[in-house]
């Protein structure tokens, strides 16, 4: 295994009272593998994907569990030992991409600061190359102008393939990337789609993509993990839990039909009903209010139960849903047939 | 993008002449609205009315307000900014004289306020709410709260008189010896630059506290950087645009406590001259003061803004 998260708790300090935005969450990365979590908003994917790298400090929230990365528990290190972590091995791809960009310097000088000050013998010749290099790998044109643009003259879109060339620049083992295509359109997020699986392909990169685009989850993923309320309530391979869930909540997540042309992807459902408040999480399934199976034993918390050798389901009642049947969901190979 | 700052400060500059026209025309209007002159001063507590008037006349007291504004305003764009009443000197000649203690004393005590104020201020962001951050609270309230003179004072006491490292009081001219006239200014210039570093510490801790805990900074330390580059390429870059501002700002602080502390530690600076001008009512002084001081405010504020733009790359011209 390249990444193991045990019993991973996030508790935010807020003015409203501790946040639980993540609950005893186990996952584990094995090499090359690339591993889709969806869920709503707020039920504590960029949580689990900061944590990771150690990048929640004690002052916004309390953490407790363990974090093992190439059988070392990186989450006892000190900041300053996980610097060597960061970057080469587990690189990140930030949620909000302009905002993750420093606001008074060239995205060029960005890039090449990453790639100069990790690899010191590196030329400042051949340091420009290979910015070059990804600025075209990431489908940025005339990237020699682009390489001296400031973020605020870039769309969102252009920023999000920088924040994307910046976290593959150092072919990281592992890496985490929180809605790396939600600002692209259709042409350009098949393309970074085709270079995230190559990154895996040629040097054996494992991807953790957060997500809300079911195609991109298809197209890319070998397993899903479903979060809601800050637990996994659904996890397994992706062909199986994107075809047949089990888990009520992944049954209504995954209920929605294609949009007509598929311009923006396939986005999650919207359920009716309101995630619980996570200040005081419910003792019981935290799916209960809203769940049209819910029944008495519900009262009490599900354990994430094993339902076949792969998959697994946060339910006493796993089932499945007449619904997969209306929705066919073909199982393309490229992602390019994904998405058209 | 250098002609460009250069074409700018141009622009700012003659825009800056009308500014500084009617400052100069309102302290015109006022001094010679209050009542008392300098020929009261000058003829002597025992002068009758008639010797006072005759002094009014001689010095051309008496003539039309406007009249003496004219005056004054062709003598001044031929370079001519008329003679003291009181001083055996011209105006200029008096301001040259007393513009260097208050120049040097100015830049030293700002030097001192960013030397302090910018690391102390960065560091506070950086332990925000921590005890360090407490600390530069603790010192940016009291050295707003506390003023200058009573520091000086304080220094004067500890200093001089207990361990007698300083002169307490006097300055030493430039052409005495750089090393002698900032010795002679030590003392003066950390009353003044502590409370100058109190301004822009405040600043600095709440923008810094905003930029450590922005997204491109944890993007940072996510790249593996060292926290000296994170500190010094990242956060102090993104975050020096207000510091920039309120030391320009603070510039304005620093000429009214330079009049106070020159008092105080006896340094024949313009704040001095000042004071005399005001009690001897030496209007050409009073006039070529403040065109000085409001000079120096508008060149400042254009100094400011043009140091903003090279730093902030979405200011433009
Ligand atoms: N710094 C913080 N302080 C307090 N609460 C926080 C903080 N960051 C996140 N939260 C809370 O933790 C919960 C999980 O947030 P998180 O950002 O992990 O969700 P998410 O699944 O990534 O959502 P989205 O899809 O909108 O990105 C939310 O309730 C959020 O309000
Ligand atoms: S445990 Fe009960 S409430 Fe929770 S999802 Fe399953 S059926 Fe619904
Ligand atoms: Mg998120």
């Amino acid at each position: 295994m390249l990444l193991q998260v045990q019993d991973l708790s996030i508790n935010y300090a807020s003015s409203a009272g501790r946040v639980h935005a993540v609950d005893n969450l186990s996952l584990s990365v094995g090499e090359g593998e690339i591993i889709a979590v969806v869920g709503e908003s707020g039920s504590g994917k960029s949580s689990v994907g900061l944590a990771i790298p150690g990048l929640i400090t004690a002052s916004i929230a309390t953490i407790s569990g363990s974090i093992w990365f190439k059988g070392e528990e990186i989450s006892r290190l000190p900041s300053h030992d996980l610097r060597k972590f960061r970057g080469k091995e587990i690189s990140m791809i930030f949620q909000n991409a302009r905002a993750a960009l420093n606001p008074v310097r060239t995205v060029g000088d960005q890039l090449l600061e990453t790639l100069q000050t990790r690899d010191k013998d590196l030329s400042a010749s051949r340091a420009r190359a290979r910015a070059l290099e990804l600025f075209e790998l990431v489908g940025i044109s005339d990237p020699i102008t682009r390489l001296g643009a400031y973020p605020h003259q870039l769309s969102g879109g252009m920023c999000q393939r920088v924040m994307i060339a910046l976290a593959v620049s150092l072919d990281p083992s592992l890496l985490i990337a929180d809605e790396p295509t939600s600002a692209l359109d259709v042409t350009v997020k098949v393309q970074i789609l085709q270079l995230l699986k190559r990154l895996t392909a040629q040097i054996g990169t494992s991807i953790i993509i957060i997500t809300h685009d079911l195609n991109v989850a298809r197209a890319l993923a070998d397993r899903v993990a479903v979060m809601y309320a800050g637990q996994i309530v659904e996890l397994g391979p992706a062909v199986d839990v994107l075809k047949t869930p089990k888990m009520p909540y992944t049954q209504a997540l995954f209920q929605s039909l294609p949009r007509l042309g598929g311009e923006r992807g396939e986005q999650l459902a919207a359920i009716p009903g309101q995630p619980p408040n996570l200040t005081a999480p419910p003792q019981g399934c935290r799916f209960a209010d809203r769940c049209p199976h819910a029944a008495n034993i519900c009262q009490s918390a599900p354990e994430l139960f094993g339902i076949t050798d792969s998959r697994k389901a946060r339910c006493f009642f796993p089932h499945d849903s007449l619904l997969r049947a209306q929705t066919s969901f073909n199982q393309p190979e490229e992602p390019k047939a994904a998405i058209s | 993008m250098g002609s460009n700052i250069f074409a700018y400060s141009i622009r700012r500059i003659v825009a800056g002449v009308p500014v500084v026209l009617i400052v100069v025309f309102l302290t015109f209007a006022l001094t010679y609205l209050t009542p008392g002159d300098a020929a009261v001063y000058l003829a002597g507590d025992d002068a009758t009315p008639e010797q006072v008037q005759e002094v009014r006349s001689s010095l051309g007291l008496d003539r039309p307000f406007l009249e003496q504004f004219l005056t004054w305003l062709v003598g001044l764009f031929s370079g001519n900014l008329g003679n003291s009443l009181v001083l055996p000197q011209t105006v200029g000649e008096a301001l040259l004289i007393r513009a260097e203690p208050t120049i040097m004393l100015a830049l030293f005590a700002q030097v001192i306020a960013v030397a302090l104020a910018v690391p102390l201020g960065v560091l506070a962001g950086k332990f925000y709410g921590g005890r360090f951050d407490r600390a530069v609270n603790v010192f940016a309230v009291a050295g707003i709260a506390v003023p200058p003179f009573v520091v000086g004072i304080g220094l004067i006491l500890l200093l001089s008189v207990v361990l007698a490292l300083f002169p307490a009081t006097g300055y030493v001219r430039l052409e005495d010896g750089l090393l002698g006239s900032l010795g002679s200014l030590v003392m003066p210039a950390i009353a003044l630059g502590l409370a100058q570093a109190a301004f822009i510490v405040r600043i600095t801790r709440s923008t810094m506290k905003e930029v450590f805990s922005s997204d491109f900074i944890l993007a940072a330390t996510m790249r593996g950087f060292s926290e000296k580059r994170i500190v010094l390429k990242h956060v102090v870059r993104a975050g020096i645009g207000p510091t920039i501002s309120a030391i320009g700002v603070s510039f304005a602080t620093l000429i009214n406590g330079a009049i106070v502390v020159e008092i105080v530690f006896n340094i024949p600076g313009l704040g001095r001259l000042l004071t005399s001008a005001v009690e001897s009512r030496d209007v050409p002084i009073l006039q070529g003061l403040l065109l000085v001081i409001t000079v120096a405010y508008v060149l400042l504020n254009i100094l400011t803004d043009v140091v903003q733009a090279a730093v902030n790359p979405k200011v433009s011209f």
